[in-house]
């Protein structure tokens, strides 16, 4: 998405580094032909295609006036279908790494809206031959490779390229940190609680805003948050970004999967799924909520549902 | 390039391959010299910082165990370079690894122009990720800044970039 800006923003900044003096530069002065990149970027022809099919698609629902694709705030519902006292809460998922794009979708009056939507995330499993750090540093590599192919990195990223992995005796789990939930559109002079369940597998995770440290108090990690509004107005609510009215949730591995596939290395990805539920209460009563279901499927590939 | 392939890189340097360090240097001399930047604060200490990095890569490399950590391990170099130049200038040990990510970047005069599109965070955040080679995640984590405002600010950072390259485009028509 933006690989001509990084690419022009890595020519330029190669541009003032200085170049190699003294006994370096004599050194690669005898490696005149010294080979460019080896690792190229291969046109990439599927990606355009999805690209041009998701926008195609994009632009009809958008024309049917189902949602908007934007990082701004929700529109509030039309006169004829409001149905809250506050504006409708909206949900923005950041998809993927390195180039994210987001879209936001409002609360829809429709009680049985659904929506799929544009997660990344891959889960992959790799069974270890031994215990040895050879094996794991193999299992790892691995995982990386179809980290990248997934992600479909370009070769240049993946001079950065990272990827959460955690080794067992048994297998190595790594999974692509590409979960982002933004609740955005909240009320916050009305609001009361924000409370997050999940239900099946996982955990729901949420940071403190504004560089505030980590501790036990404001970092959660749990599969029920129940934030409070003094909690959000304290540690979560970050004023720079969609004018303090957001929260930012994180779906991670929990413990459990990793003790179950460590005993189960063959257990089908597709096994693991979780329901999450969003609910905003405010003061006078009134509560939005919706729903989102990740799956993976067989592969390890993340799915995720808006469901009102 | 995977630290599987820097790993590779790092080999065939300690077997004397003259090709493999060339495009090693190629690949990291911009990273090296961006991070350098950040942990002296002084473009001059940067260039000897990353001048002597990789000759230590070069002298070095036979010594190297092959770990997974190719670009770890050229970065503890250049953190390691950074450090003996202060002490031969008997000056205080420059920042570590956390406090150069935590730390806003020196001022300099030399940053590529386009970067003036930005405002101070997201020009932290852009030179952090696409010169000096940190994931987002490390930048959240060592700034103590949420992932996704770290993600947000640099999608807009990139949204702005891409812009004003399409403006400087247009007025060289």
């Amino acid at each position: 998405m933006y690989r001509n800006v990084k690419k022009e923003l890595k020519r330029q900044a190669a541009e003032k580094t200085p170049a190699p003096s003294g006994a370096l530069a004599s050194f690669l002065r005898e490696e005149t032909q010294a080979p460019k990149c080896r690792y190229r970027t291969r046109p990439n022809l599927q990606k355009r295609t999805v690209a041009a099919v998701l926008a195609v698609f994009a632009a009809v629902l958008a024309g049917l006036g189902v949602f908007r694709i934007s990082g701004n705030l929700p529109e509030a519902p039309s006169s004829e279908t409001q149905q809250y006292n506050h504006a409708p809460i909206g949900l923005i998922v950041v998809s993927a790494a390195g180039t994210q794009a987001e879209e936001a979708v409002s609360i829809p009056t429709h009680p049985d809206f659904t929506m799929e939507l544009p997660v990344k995330g891959l889960l992959a499993v790799e069974r270890l031959a031994d215990a040895s750090e050879e094996s794991k540093l193999a299992a790892e590599h691995s995982i990386n490779g179809k980290m990248r192919e997934y992600l479909r990195y370009t070769d240049a990223d993946c001079l950065t390229y990272r990827v959460k992995t955690k080794s067992m005796t048994n297998v190595t789990v790594g999974y692509g940190t590409v979960n982002t939930f933004i609740l955005c559109g909240l009320d916050t002079e009305a609001l009361e609680t924000i409370r997050i369940s999940l239900e099946g597998f996982g955990a729901m995770e949420v940071e403190p805003a504004g560089g505030e440290p980590l501790n036990a108090s404001n970092y959660l990690y749990d599969r029920e948050l129940v934030i409070t509004k003094s909690q959000f107005e304290r540690w979560y609510r970050d004023p720079a970004r969609l004018q303090g009215t957001a929260l930012f949730t994180y779906w991670d591995v929990s413990g459990q999967m990793l003790v179950m596939l460590n005993a189960e290395p063959e257990l089908p990805l597709s096994f693991f799924h979780a329901d999450v539920t969003f609910t905003v209460s405010y003061t006078d009563g009134e509560s939005q909520s919706f729903h989102v279901k990740i799956t993976f499927n067989d592969r390890g590939e993340m799915c995720a549902v808006y469901k009102k | 390039m995977t630290n599987h392939e820097v790993d590779a890189l790092i080999r065939r340097i300690g077997g004397g391959d003259r090709k493999a360090f060339a495009a090693l240097y190629e690949a990291y001399r911009t990273p090296v010299y961006f991070y350098a930047l950040r942990l002296t604060g002084s473009p001059q200490k940067a260039e000897d910082v990353m001048q002597e990095t990789f000759l230590a890569i070069l002298n070095g490399s036979k010594g190297y165990t092959e770990r997974g950590k190719g670009a770890a391990w050229i970065y503890t170099i250049a953190r390691n370079k950074a450090n003996d130049l202060f002490r031969k200038e008997r000056k205080e040990a420059p920042l570590s690894f956390a406090e150069a990510l935590a730390a806003p970047p020196p001022e300099w005069d030399g940053y590529p122009q386009m970067l003036e599109a930005l405002n101070d965070k997201e020009r932290d955040i852009v030179i952090l990720r696409v010169l000096c080679g940190f994931t987002l995640t490390e930048i959240a984590r060592h700034k103590k800044m949420p992932k996704g405002s770290v993600f947000w600010s640099y999608n807009n950072a990139m949204k702005k970039l891409k812009k004003y390259l399409q403006e400087e485009g247009e007025s060289h028509v």
